[in-house]
């Protein structure tokens, strides 16, 4: 049987192994870490020929084995976490209580948190409408250029202006707002209660992402709205 | 049903470089709604982007000093104009044409000018610079052309404004001192202008909103920048470059 080059050499792939293993540091438990690296390498070795017929050079090969890294790597955690839940009690409690956030200096975490956000909100199937409309939601001053990459037509439709905050807006009022900049927008003909559920799916979508995969974070709603907030300023 | 390995490394990388939206409808669909596999991608392009961060910065802090000399040595034997190269105790002058993102040196010296006549007087289209001061001043980096930005400030030095007429920045490079970095531009009729500022590295540093001629620049360090000038419209009217050097005083 011809055997295939390898993609990759020894070296970087343990560098890439301990990179991805990293990732999940709020899941796996220090003492079980270098293990864990340890199985990815023997699993992506037992299929090394196959990961490598499978490449077809539709990203970089190194992007590639990140991705092959990672899904052994859920594989791994799924198959071993009730196992270390029980044996690591202390690991589990202390991310629990939001523990996490101690052993990194504030700014570097919360860069890296927007920069995680930011990767969410692409995915998301209107991400321009959404940006906008929590920050609308969240009485924070609209932004011209966000408002622009919503609805392209925002002079005629005085969308900038529909977004710009009253102070006096109540809360029932801001989803009544919401829905007549969808109707304008999107053509739609939807009252304030659709966009209200329409909304907290959103934040709901978004939570979840971001506190995934094997809860990497507990962000709440309200813990979400500070983060947004910090994206929002960088924008 | 999911998508597959190759799949999501791809769409991780669309992801870090800013092309997402470039992939297939298909991909973008299934990403909006099967959180399994957005959260594949995001995580995937979180350690694509935190490999990239390390090797960015190591191309741009370190100078390589025999590359260096060997794009002088390359460029000079292909630039327009008068040229020596040497490496004496009295550290002669070179001109090398830039011809690379490495190479931040300097072309033809405006040939009107005396040799003798002080520094002060001449008008200089670049500046000069001997290759001692060169394998010295560590400030090389921050005068380094971004490739991409370069192309763009050539495409409009020949011409290509876009958008109304009335509107001018200047042709030729900005340069203001770290002391007074106050930039000046044709705006009467009170447009409404979006000015982005890049480093040389090609991050985008601020925007700033103006519909009046002139703004004082939030820059504390010396460094070749670039900026970006959009209409309302958010089209590019202007892409320039911007130096800022030592204070004056």
């Amino acid at each position: 049987m011809q055997q295939t080059q390898s993609l990759i050499s020894e070296n970087e792939l343990l560098a890439l192994a301990k990179k991805v293993v990293a990732r999940y540091s709020h899941t796996i438990p220090s003492s079980e870490r270098e293990d864990v690296v340890m199985s990815l390498i023997e699993n992506y070795l037992k299929q090394e020929d196959k990961i490598t017929s499978r490449f077809n050079n539709q990203s970089k090969a190194s992007t590639y084995i990140i991705a092959i890294l990672n899904r052994i790597c859920c594989g791994v955690i799924r198959k071993e976490l009730k196992h270390w839940q029980n044996a690591n009690e202390d690991h589990f409690a202390y991310l629990n209580e939001g523990g996490q956030a101690l052993d990194s200096a504030k700014d570097l975490l919360i860069r890296d948190e927007v920069n995680y956000l930011k990767k969410v909100l692409c995915l998301l199937d209107q991400p321009e409408k959404t940006i906008v409309f929590i920050a609308f939601y969240n009485r924070f001053t609209a932004k011209l250029r966000l408002v622009k990459q919503y609805d392209k037509a925002y002079k005629t439709n005085n969308t900038f202006t529909l977004l710009s905050h009253e102070e006096s807006l109540k809360k029932g009022q801001i989803f009544e707002r919401l829905a007549i900049v969808t109707n304008i927008v999107e053509k739609m003909n939807i009252k304030a209660d659709a966009v209200r559920m329409w909304l907290n799916k959103e934040i709901k979508l978004i939570t979840n992402r971001l506190n995934g995969p094997f809860q990497r974070a507990n962000y709440d709603k309200d813990s979400f709205h500070i983060l947004f907030e910090y994206y929002y300023e960088s924008k | 049903m999911h998508l597959n390995e190759q799949d999501i490394a791809k769409a991780a990388e669309a992801l870090s470089k800013g092309h997402y939206n470039l992939l297939s409808q298909e991909t973008k669909e299934h990403l909006s709604q099967c959180d399994e596999c957005a959260m594949e991608v995001q995580t995937v392009s979180s350690i694509v982007d935190e490999i990239q961060a390390p090797k960015n910065q190591k191309n741009h802090k370190s100078i390589n000093i025999i590359k260096v000399l060997s794009g002088i040595a390359a460029c000079t034997l292909i630039s327009v104009g008068v040229w020596k190269v040497l490496l004496d105790k009295k550290e002669a002058p070179i001109y090398v044409e830039a011809e690379t993102s490495l190479d931040t040196f300097i072309t033809n010296r405006d040939t009107t000018n005396n040799s003798d006549t002080p520094k002060d007087s001449i008008q200089y289209t670049k500046e000069e610079i001997t290759i001692n001061e060169a394998l010295q001043n560590k400030d090389l980096v921050a005068f380094q052309s971004h490739k991409e930005l370069e192309n763009l400030v050539h495409r409009f030095e020949e011409g290509n404004l876009r958008g109304k007429a009335d509107i001018h920045f200047p042709n030729k490079d900005i340069t203001v001192s770290l002391d007074k970095t106050r930039m000046q531009w044709k705006n009467p009729n009170k447009e409404e202008l979006i000015i982005e500022f890049f480093n040389n590295n090609g991050d985008k540093l601020f925007e700033l909103n103006s519909s009046e001629e002139d703004a004082n620049l939030k820059l504390d360090k010396i460094g070749l920048y670039y900026y970006k000038v959009l209409n309302e419209d958010f089209d590019l009217i202007f892409c320039g470059r911007l130096k800022v050097t030592e204070a004056l005083e």
